[in-house]
């Protein structure tokens, strides 16, 4: 049997694979009947046996992996899998999207509560306070009394601070029910911690 | 079953987590798997993190497995992707590895078996990289023309004319060694 050139260099490019044994069934046949014709192709096959058995020493030669190298991968994956909280973070996207927006929500309701928020105090320069037809009063009080007897006297009359103390120690206070004004001031004007109080106008 | 096709097995096993077949994965692969980083490489701990993070890709690419290829080609793609940038990065170049080789052996015209396989094996660590590749993926990963192919990238008859450049290669080597091109192949 006589084989064109072109399928003499098919099997000859099959002899690394015959040699290793790599080939199917078929393929071996082909070979190997391609060999009885050709001593060329015998040639061959034993050069590329002499590169197997290079190999294999050079296989010998090479050292064997570490057996610590599973522990590290099986370490490596289980982290991947149950990553920290903040490996959490940053391998998900939507993770990280969803803890920014959090956060930006966080800042506008701070700056929306406090924006909106009054505080329940005042200033000592901060203007006085717009009132209504309310009855206004100058008031002084005796250096002697207290923050605990002005605040009960307050309380008292229904009344709060607008204003002061100014250098003279004057306030203006303002009577919180005005048809009970006329009252208020006369106990204030009676009581034993002011030195005077006079209506506003 | 056939080893190929076991192997084929036991990445598809791998997605959704199961590790026992990872595990039987790596005791059936790490030693190929191994030996062709140890060749690129030529340095047991860089081959070991190579090897390392090989198994640690396929872990997590399991699941883009395709079965048109058998499951060891594509995990040897995988490793040498991993191996190419490692050596990109580093900046091995082919002479830093050829400086770890053995001397030339002396010239000699009448060579016993092993005499005759150690001059081969020491001429086989001096082929130019991407000779040297397709014949390790052969002899020693056992992996056919169209696998190395699909692993290399390259085409079918490049893969092939690679293999017999690199057997012309080899011997030119030996002349390089002192040995007549005849004597061995």
């Amino acid at each position: 049997m006589t084989f064109s050139k072109a399928e003499y260099e098919s099997v000859r490019e099959l002899i690394p694979l015959y040699v290793k044994g790599l080939l199917s069934d078929s393929q071996k046949a082909e070979v190997e009947k391609a060999m009885e014709d050709h001593a060329g192709l015998k040639d061959e096959i034993q050069q590329w046996k002499e590169i197997l058995t290079a190999y294999k020493a050079i296989e010998e030669k090479i050292p064997q992996p570490s057996g610590a190298v599973y522990s590290r991968i099986a370490a490596r994956i289980r982290e991947q899998d149950c990553p920290g909280l903040f490996g959490r973070f940053l391998a998900s996207k939507k993770l990280s999207f969803a803890f920014i927006a959090a956060q930006f929500l966080i800042i506008l309701a701070l700056g929306i509560y406090i924006v909106q928020t009054k505080p329940d105090y005042r200033t000592l320069n901060a203007p006085p306070k717009e009132t209504g037809s309310s009855l206004k009063i100058n008031i002084v009080f005796k250096e002697t009394a207290t923050e605990a007897e002005i605040r009960q006297l307050l309380l008292k009359v229904n009344a709060h601070i607008i204003d002061g103390p100014k250098r003279s120690g004057l306030y203006l206070i303002e009577v919180l029910f005005p048809e009970e004004a006329e009252k208020s001031l006369s106990v204030l004007q009676n009581n034993t911690i002011v030195e005077v109080a006079e209506k506003s106008y | 079953m056939e080893k190929d096709e076991l192997i084929t097995e036991l990445v598809k096993a791998v997605p959704g987590g199961n590790e026992d077949a990872f595990r039987q994965l790596y005791e059936i692969t790490n030693k190929r798997v191994f030996n062709y980083l140890y060749r690129l490489t030529h340095n047991q701990h860089m081959a070991e993190d190579l090897l390392m993070e090989t198994f640690t890709e396929v872990w997590k690419s399991a699941k883009g497995f395709r079965a048109e290829a058998k499951g060891f080609t594509w995990m040897i793609g995988i490793a040498r992707n991993r191996a190419m940038n490692t050596l990109r990065d580093k900046k091995i170049r082919e002479e830093d590895i050829d400086e770890h080789l053995e001397d030339p052996l002396t010239q000699k015209q009448n060579f016993t078996r092993s005499e005759t396989a150690a001059i081969i094996e020491n001429a086989l660590n001096r082929l130019p990289s991407i000779h040297r590749e397709v014949l390790d993926l052969i002899f020693l990963q056992e992996i056919v023309y169209e696998d190395v192919a699909r692993i290399t990238g390259v085409p079918l008859n490049t893969v092939k004319s690679r293999v017999f450049y690199a057997k012309e290669k080899l011997r030119n080597i030996f002349v390089s060694m002192g040995i007549a091109k005849d004597d061995l192949l």
